[in-house]
C-alpha cells in the first residue's frame, strides 16, 4: 500500500563509496572521500526529503576508506575497510576542540591488500623482516612484519660502557617500587635515581661507587647487597649506611657472585665462598676450593625451599662443565661436563611451572639446558641450541606473573614456558649487553636494558606475535625493492592530483610522502612520444620513486616519474658490478586498450644516498617485469620477453621469445627462466648462451585458461602459482616415457585458498634455531601476501610429518563439525569455474 | 589492461572481473585462425558440430550420402606444417555395415558429460545411440517424420534426450531404459528447435512452425508451463490459444549458460531475447537478421560462461557468422570464411573459441588474434602519423610481421 518516491538531492560533489543504516531512527551515513555523512531523512512531509547535515571530520580525525558502515549503538560505529586499518569511530553531534566530528576509538591493523613485499634481513642476523606495500590511496603505507617479542621503548639514555645493570628499591620514603638503578663501569659503580620520569645520577652512602659491582640487590631484612670485585657490603635500605662487609681472607678479588634467599655466594678464583646474611652481618658458612677456576654462578630461591636458596649452580673454566651444589654446605651434587672448548659466561637455575632448569650459556652464544631436580640436583635432558653468535648473559624477570629468561645477546632471545615447553622468541631488538626489570612508578612492568651505547627502559609485548610497524605515505605504494649495497629499499608509489577549485592547475589534496620530498628530480616523456596531454580539469595519477633508509625508513630521496608514466616494475640489479635499480614503466593513454610505449629506467644510488638516473631505453608496451638473469637484464613487454646485455653502459637486445599472451611474471634460476602468463599459466624457457637464444622447454597445458596473480620458482623443477583463488604446484616433466610429453608441465598440488595472492617472496619470518629440533620443513619456506591483507607462507614437508598432519587432519575433520556443515574434504577442492 | 591488472592487485573489484572482461574482449575479437586448421573430411556440407565437455574433441556430421561421421582432436598438434590438422576420422556412417543410413546426418551430439557416448539423427529418421570406442550404435529410436533436432539434457538426475520433428509434439527418450518416456503435446505444427535450460534442468524450451516458443517442465504432465509472447500480453486483441513469439515459426533457440536469458530465432528474420526466469520479451533490438536456414533448425551459440561480462550471441546468416552484443543488441562482428552457407556452430566451454562449417564441407576455427609483438619502430610511427591513420595500414603491417616471425 504505501509508495515510494525516490527523493534525489545532490549531497556533495563526490563519490559515495560507502551506505550504512544507523539503528531504527531514519538515518543513513554515507562515505564520501575520506568524510562520513550522517543524513537524517524527514518523513513529515509529503515526499520523504532528505535532509542532509554532515560531520565533516576534522584534519585530526579522518576516517579509513570503507568497505563497509556498520552503525553499533550510542554513536559507535565500526568503519571496516578492505584498503587500510578498519575503525572503530564514535560520531558526536558536536565538534570537538579540533572541529572533528568524528572520534576514532580503536584501529584494528589490516595489511589490505598488499600488492608487492620486500623479504630482507636488515641487520643480517637471519632474521627476516617482511617490508610490504600496504593500503590504497591516502590509506597507504609500508610496513614492516617481524616475529618475535616487541619492546616498546618509554626512555633512553646515552651510556656507553655499562658492564652491569641492577634496580633497587631504597631511601626514606621506603616505596614498594624501584627508584633506583645501579650501573656497573669498569672499576666503578653509578647509581641513577628514578623520580618520575626523570633520571639522575645520584650517590648513595653505602654503596662503593669506586669499585666495580658484580651483583646488587635488595635482599631479606631490608637490606641492599652489593658484591664488587673487593668485597661483598650489606648496605641498610633506609639509612644507605653500611651495616656490614666481608671481603675474601686471601685479598683476592672477587670475580662473580650471587645471592638467594639469605645465602650469598661468592666467587674468588676458584673458590667458592657461602656467607650468610644474619639481621646486620654477614657470617663465613661453607667454603670449597674448586680444581678450576669458576666462571659464573648462580644461587635462586625455588618454590620447594623455605625462603632461602639451598642450591647453587657455577660453570667452570678448563674442564668446561657445570655444577650443582648444596648449600649451605657446598658440597657437589652434580657434575655436568659441557663439551667444547668454549667456556661458560652465564649460569642460571629457571623455575618455570613446575619444572626447574638449569641453564648454561656459552660464550659463543650457544645455550645449553636442563631439566633440574631441585633436591638432588640431578641434570638430565640436556639440550642445546644457538642463540647468538656472542657471549650471552642470563638475566631472569618477571612479566605478568610467569618467570622468563632474557638471553641478553647480539640476538637476544626471551625464553619463556608454554604448554609445557621452553620456547624462544627473538626480542626485536639488536642487540642487548645487560638487562635488569624495573617497576617503579613511572616505568611500571619494565626492563631496563644496556647495549654498547644505551641504556633504554621499555615495556614488553605480548609474547609469541607479529608486530607489524607501519609507515604511513598517504598515498598507495606499488612496488618494493630492497638493495644491500646502498641500504636503501625503492618504493615505487602513485599519487592521484585532483583538479583544483577554479581547474587550473593539478593539486594534491593533502600532505603525502611523495610531496614532503625537498629536492625530487622529475622524469620527462621521451621526444617522440605524443600521448594525450595531461589537462586541469581532469584527476592524475602521479607515479614517483621514493628512497628509503632501511633502517630507520625515512625517505631520503626521490624521483618524480613524467605524467602519465606509470611504474609498472622494480627490482635491485647488478650490471657489470655496478649496482642499479631497475624501474619498468608504462605510458597509459586512457583511449588505448594495452599501453604501446614503456621505457626501462636504470638509478644507481650514490654516495650522498640521492637517487641518479643513469640509463633510459625505450620499448613498446608496458614493462611488466624487470629481473635480473646473471649479469643481463631480462625483462618483459606485454607479450615479449626480452633479454638485454649491459655493454659498454648500455642495453643491447640480446634476444628475445614472443609466444605468450601477456607476459606478467619472470623468475629466474640459472639458465631457466619461468614466465607466468596472464591466462596461461607457466612457460619455462632456457636461456642457450652459445647460440645466445631463448628456447621453450616446457609449458603448462591446462585445458581452461589459468589467470595467474603471482608465481615463485620452488626449486629448479617445481614451480608455485597462484590464480586469484588457488595455489598450485607445477613440476617440470623430467621422466616422460614419451618424449613428447617432457614438454607438458605436471600439476602435482593444487588447493583453494579462496585469497588473490598478488606476492610470493622466498623468506620465513621465524628464525630458525639451529639444533632446537631437525625441522620437517625442506627447502627455503615462501612467503605470500594477498589482497585481503594475508601473510601466508608455503613450505615443503617432509613425507612423515605430511602424513602424520593429514592424518591429523582428517581425524580433527571426522570429530570437529565445520562452520555451514561444509564437508572439510570439499573446501579445499580446486574449482575452474570463476 | 594496465587498470585491469592494476584493479585486481588493489582488490578494487571482485576477482572474476579481469578474467571475464578480458573474455569478453577476446571473444569479440575472434578472427579466422592461423593456427588451426581442422582436416577436410566430409564432401558435403558440414551438418551439426559439437565439442565435448572438456572441449577438446570436435564431433561434426556431415550431409554427405550415404552420411559421415568426423571426431577431431582439437589439440593435438599435427602436420609438417605446424599447422592443427586437427584429428582422425574415426568413422563414416557409411561404413558401419547399416543399411538404412544412407541420409545426411541432421544433428550429431555427445553426451553431455563424456565422450563415451554421442547421439545422431538424420534423414532416416532414426535417433541413434553410438558408443564412441567401439563406434556401434547401441541403442535406436524410430520415429514416423523427419526430425529436426534432438537435444540431450545436461542435468544429472535423468538422461532423456528431447525429439522434435513432423509430428507436433517433442518425444523425450530415455538413455537409461530405452525406451521414449513420454510426450509433450501443445504445439499445432512440426517442432524445429529445441533446448533445455541451463539452470533448472527440468525446463525445456521448443519452438515450432506454429510461430510459438512453449516453455516446459518436464515432470508437469499436463501442458506446458508458459507459451513466450512476443507482445508482453500488450496487445489488446491478442488471443491467449494463439499467443505467438515470432511472426514465422521458430528454429532457432538456445539459452545462455547462466540459464538467465533463452534466445530465440524465427523465420520473420528477428532475434528476440527473452527473460528466462519471467517469460517476458525483453524487447532488445537486433535488426533484421536474414533467416537463410528456413527449412532446418538454425544453430545459435553464446560466448561460453568466461567471457560473459558481455554476452555475445552468435548466429549462422548465409555464409557468415554474425555476432551481437546480447543485451544491447549492436552487432559485434560478422566472421566471413566460409564459400557456401554456414550450418553449424560449436562455442568452446572455456575458451575463446567458435568452430563453424558449412555448405562447403569445410570446418573452420575462429579464435581471438595473436598477441602484437611489440614493436618500437611501428610504436613510433603511430605516435608519429597519429592515431587516425592506424587502422588504415596496420593490417598490412600486421601481416608483414607474422611473414617475419
Amino acid at each position: 500500500g504505501t509508495v515510494l518516491h525516490a527523493a534525489c538531492r545532490p549531497i556533495l560533489e563526490c563519490v559515495i563509496s560507502c551506505v550504512g543504516a544507523v539503528d531504527d531512527r531514519p538515518a543513513i551515513s554515507l562515505r564520501c572521500h575520506g568524510r562520513l555523512l550522517m543524513l537524517l531523512l524527514r518523513l513529515n512531509s509529503p515526499l520523504t526529503r532528505a535532509d542532509q547535515h554532515y560531520h565533516e571530520t576534522g584534519s585530526s580525525g579522518e576516517t579509513v576508506s570503507p568497505s563497509c558502515i556498520a552503525y553499533l549503538d550510542n554513536g559507535v560505529t565500526f568503519v571496516g575497510s578492505c584498503l587500510g586499518d578498519s575503525q572503530l569511530c564514535k560520531l558526536s553531534s558536536a565538534a570537538d576542540e579540533s572541529g572533528g566530528y568524528v572520534e576514532i576509538l580503536e584501529t584494528f591493523t589490516c595489511l589490505a591488500p598488499i600488492l608487492d613485499m620486500s623479504v630482507v634481513d636488515v641487520d643480517q642476523q637471519g632474521r627476516d623482516v617482511v617490508v610490504t606495500c600496504s593500503g590504497f590511496g591516502r590509506n597507504g603505507s609500508l610496513r614492516l612484519v617481524r616475529s618475535g617479542v616487541g619492546i616498546n621503548e618509554q626512555a633512553s639514555i646515552d651510556l656507553a660502557g655499562v658492564k652491569g645493570v641492577w634496580s633497587l628499591r631504597c631511601g626514606t620514603e621506603m616505596a614498594e617500587s624501584d627508584n633506583t638503578l645501579v650501573l656497573a663501569f669498569v672499576g666503578q659503580t653509578t647509581v641513577l635515581s628514578l623520580k618520575g620520569e626523570e633520571v639522575e645520577e645520584t650517590e648513595l652512602e653505602g654503596i662503593a661507587a669506586d669499585q666495580q659491582t658484580h651483583y646488587c640487590s635488595n635482599v631479606i631484612g631490608n637490606k641492599i647487597l652489593q658484591i664488587t670485585g673487593q668485597s661483598v657490603r650489606l648496605i641498610n635500605e633506609e639509612t644507605l649506611q653500611l651495616v656490614s662487609k666481608w671481603a675474601p681472607p686471601s685479598g683476592k678479588g672477587i670475580s662473580t657472585g650471587s645471592c638467594g634467599g639469605s645465602h650469598v655466594v661468592v666467587v674468588v678464583g676458584n673458590e667458592l665462598f657461602c656467607l650468610d646474611i644474619q639481621d646486620s652481618s654477614l657470617h663465613q658458612l661453607s667454603h670449597v676450593t674448586l680444581e678450576h677456576e669458576i666462571a659464573c654462578v648462580d644461587v635462586r630461591v625455588l618454590k620447594g625451599d623455605s625462603g632461602t636458596s639451598n642450591i647453587c649452580a657455577v660453570g667452570l673454566w678448563t674442564n668446561i662443565s657445570a655444577r650443582v651444589l648444596r648449600l649451605p654446605s657446598l658440597d657437589i651434587l652434580h657434575t655436568q661436563p659441557l663439551g667444547g672448548d668454549i667456556l661458560p659466561r652465564s649460569i642460571l637455575v629457571a623455575e618455570f611451572d613446575t619444572r626447574t632448569y638449569l641453564l648454561v650459556a656459552l660464550g659463543d652464544g650457544t645455550l645449553h639446558y636442563f631439566q633440574m631436580d631441585p633436591d638432588s640436583g640431578a641434570l638430565t635432558n640436556g639440550k642445546k641450541v644457538v642463540l647468538g653468535t656472542k657471549p650471552i648473559v642470563l638475566r631472569q624477570f618477571v612479566s605478568g606473573d610467569a618467570h622468563h629468561v632474557f638471553a641478553c645477546s647480539n640476538h637476544p632471545t626471551i625464553i619463556h614456558w608454554n604448554n609445557h615447553k621452553l620456547l624462544f622468541s627473538n626480542v626485536n631488538l639488536k642487540e642487548v649487553n645487560y638487562i635488569c626489570t624495573l617497576n617503579s612508578d613511572s616505568f611500571r612492568d619494565c626492563l631496563a636494558l644496556v647495549d654498547d651505547n644505551t641504556l633504554t627502559i621499555g615495556s614488553l609485548d605480548q609474547l609469541q606475535m607479529l608486530h607489524i610497524h607501519p609507515v604511513p605515505l598517504a598515498e598507495s605504494p606499488r612496488r618494493i625493492s630492497h638493495q644491500r649495497h646502498s641500504h636503501t629499499f625503492l618504493v615505487a608509489s602513485c599519487r592521484v592530483d585532483v583538479p583544483n577549485g577554479d581547474k587550473t592547475a593539478l593539486i594534491s589534496p593533502k600532505p603525502c610522502a611523495s610531496k614532503s620530498v625537498s629536492n625530487m628530480l622529475e622524469g620527462t616523456h621521451p621526444d617522440d612520444l605524443s600521448i594525450l596531454p595531461v589537462t586541469t580539469t581532469e584527476e592524475l595519477e602521479v607515479f614517483s620513486l621514493l628512497l628509503f633508509d632501511e633502517n630507520s625508513l625515512e625517505v631520503i630521496h626521490g624521483y618524480q616519474l613524467s605524467p602519465r608514466e606509470h611504474v609498472t616494475s622494480l627490482t635491485s640489479c647488478v650490471l657489470d658490478s655496478t649496482h642499479y635499480y631497475a624501474v619498468g614503466t608504462a605510458f597509459v593513454d586512457p583511449t588505448e586498450k594495452e599501453p604501446n610505449r614503456g621505457r626501462v629506467l636504470l638509478f644507481r644510488v650514490s654516495h650522498t644516498k640521492v637517487l641518479e638516473l643513469v640509463y633510459m631505453n625505450d620499448e613498446a608496451g608496458a614493462v611488466y617485469q624487470v629481473v635480473q638473469f646473471q649479469d643481463k637484464l631480462l625483462i618483459s613487454v606485454n607479450s615479449e620477453v626480452r633479454l638485454y646485455k649491459w655493454e659498454e653502459g648500455k642495453m643491447v637486445l640480446e634476444c628475445s621469445y614472443s609466444d605468450t599472451i601477456l607476459a606478467l611474471y619472470l623468475k629466474c634460476k640459472g639458465d631457466f627462466i619461468l614466465v607466468g602468463d596472464l591466462m596461461r599459466s607457466f612457460k619455462l624457457l632456457v636461456y642457450k648462451a652459445e647460440k645466445s637464444v631463448l628456447e621453450e622447454i616446457s609449458v603448462e597445458t591446462s585445458l581452461n585458461p589459468v589467470f595467474m596473480t603471482a608465481m615463485e620458482m620452488i626449486d629448479d623443477e617445481n614451480y608455485l602459482g597462484a590464480d586469484g583463488r588457488h595455489i598450485f604446484v607445477c613440476q617440470k616433466n623430467s621422466e616422460a616415457a614419451v618424449e613428447a610429453d617432457l614438454m607438458y608441465m605436471l600439476q602435482p598440488s593444487r588447493m583453494y585458498i579462496g585469497d588473490n595472492i598478488n606476492v610470493f617472496r622466498h623468506g620465513s619470518l621465524v628464525m630458525e634455531h639451529p639444533g632446537a629440533s631437525p625441522s620437517p620443513i625442506q627447502g627455503k619456506p615462501i612467503i605470500y601476501g594477498s589482497v585481503h591483507g594475508a601473510v601466508g607462507l608455503v613450505v615443503q614437508l617432509d613425507m612423515s610429518t605430511f602424513s602424520v598432519l593429514a592424518k591429523l587432519q582428517e581425524s580433527m575433520a571426522a570429530v570437529i563439525k565445520s562452520v555451514g556443515n561444509i564437508e572439510h574434504e570439499v573446501y579445499p577442492l580446486y574449482n575452474e569455474f570463476m | 589492461m594496465l587498470q585491469l591488472l592494476t584493479a585486481r592487485e588493489c582488490g578494487l573489484g571482485p576477482p572474476w572481473f579481469l578474467p571475464r572482461s578480458y573474455g569478453s574482449q577476446r571473444f569479440s575479437e575472434l578472427e579466422l585462425s592461423k593456427e588451426k586448421e581442422l582436416g577436410r573430411f566430409h564432401s558435403a556440407a558440414v551438418n551439426s558440430l559439437d565439442l565435448d565437455c572438456d572441449g577438446r574433441y570436435l564431433i561434426s556430421g556431415g550431409g554427405d550420402v550415404p552420411g559421415s561421421i568426423a571426431i577431431h582432436d582439437t589439440a593435438r598438434p599435427a602436420g609438417e606444417k605446424g599447422l592443427y590438422v586437427c584429428g582422425v576420422t574415426v568413422s563414416t556412417y557409411g561404413t558401419q555395415n547399416h543399411t538404412d543410413t544412407s541420409h545426411a546426418v541432421s544433428v550429431v551430439q555427445w553426451f553431455p558429460h563424456d565422450t563415451g557416448i554421442f547421439t545422431t539423427t538424420s534423414g532416416d529418421r532414426y535417433l541413434k545411440i553410438w558408443d564412441t570406442n567401439d563406434l556401434l550404435v547401441v541403442e535406436k529410436f524410430k520415429f514416423k517424420n523427419p526430425i529436426y533436432t534432438h537435444v540431450m539434457s545436461t542435468g544429472t538426475s535423468h538422461t532423456l534426450t528431447a525429439v522434435g520433428g513432423g509430428e507436433c509434439k517433442i518425444t523425450l527418450c530415455d538413455l537409461v531404459s530405452g525406451a521414449s518416456s513420454h510426450v509433450l503435446e501443445g504445439h499445432s505444427k512440426p517442432v524445429m528447435a529445441l533446448a533445455w535450460s541451463t539452470a533448472c534442468e527440468h525446463v525445456l524450451a521448443s519452438g515450432s512452425q506454429d510461430n510459438s516458443v512453449v516453455l516446459w517442465d518436464i515432470r508437469k504432465a499436463n501442458g506446458p508451463l508458459t507459451k513466450l509472447d512476443q507482445h508482453n500480453g500488450s496487445r489488446a486483441s491478442s488471443d491467449p490459444s494463439v499467443t505467438v513469439a515470432h511472426g514465422g515459426s521458430v528454429n532457432g533457440l538456445c539459452f545462455s549458460p547462466d540459464g538467465l536469458h533463452l534466445v530465440s530465432f524465427g523465420t520473420d528474420d528477428r532475434l528476440r531475447l527473452w527473460d528466462a526466469v519471467t517469460g517476458k520479451n525483453t524487447l532488445v533490438n537486433y535488426g533484421r537478421v536474414f533467416n537463410t536456414l528456413p527449412k532446418q533448425n538454425c544453430p545459435l551459440a553464446f560466448s561460453p560462461l568466461s567471457s560473459t561480462l558481455h554476452p555475445i550471441i552468435c548466429i549462422p546468416v548465409g555464409g557468415e557468422v554474425l555476432m551481437f552484443h546480447l543485451t544491447t543488441g549492436k552487432k559485434v562482428k560478422s566472421l566471413s570464411g566460409h564459400f557456401g552457407k554456414v550450418h553449424s556452430l560449436a562455442v568452446h566451454p572455456v575458451e575463446q573459441e567458435l568452430y563453424s562449417g558449412g555448405t562447403d564441407a569445410n570446418i573452420l576455427c575462429w579464435m581471438p588474434p595473436p598477441p602484437r609483438k611489440p614493436s618500437l619502430d611501428r610504436a613510433r610511427r603511430s605516435n608519429a602519423t597519429g592515431a587516425v591513420y592506424e587502422d588504415a595500414w596496420s593490417s598490412d603491417e600486421d601481416n608483414d610481421d607474422d611473414g617475419r616471425h
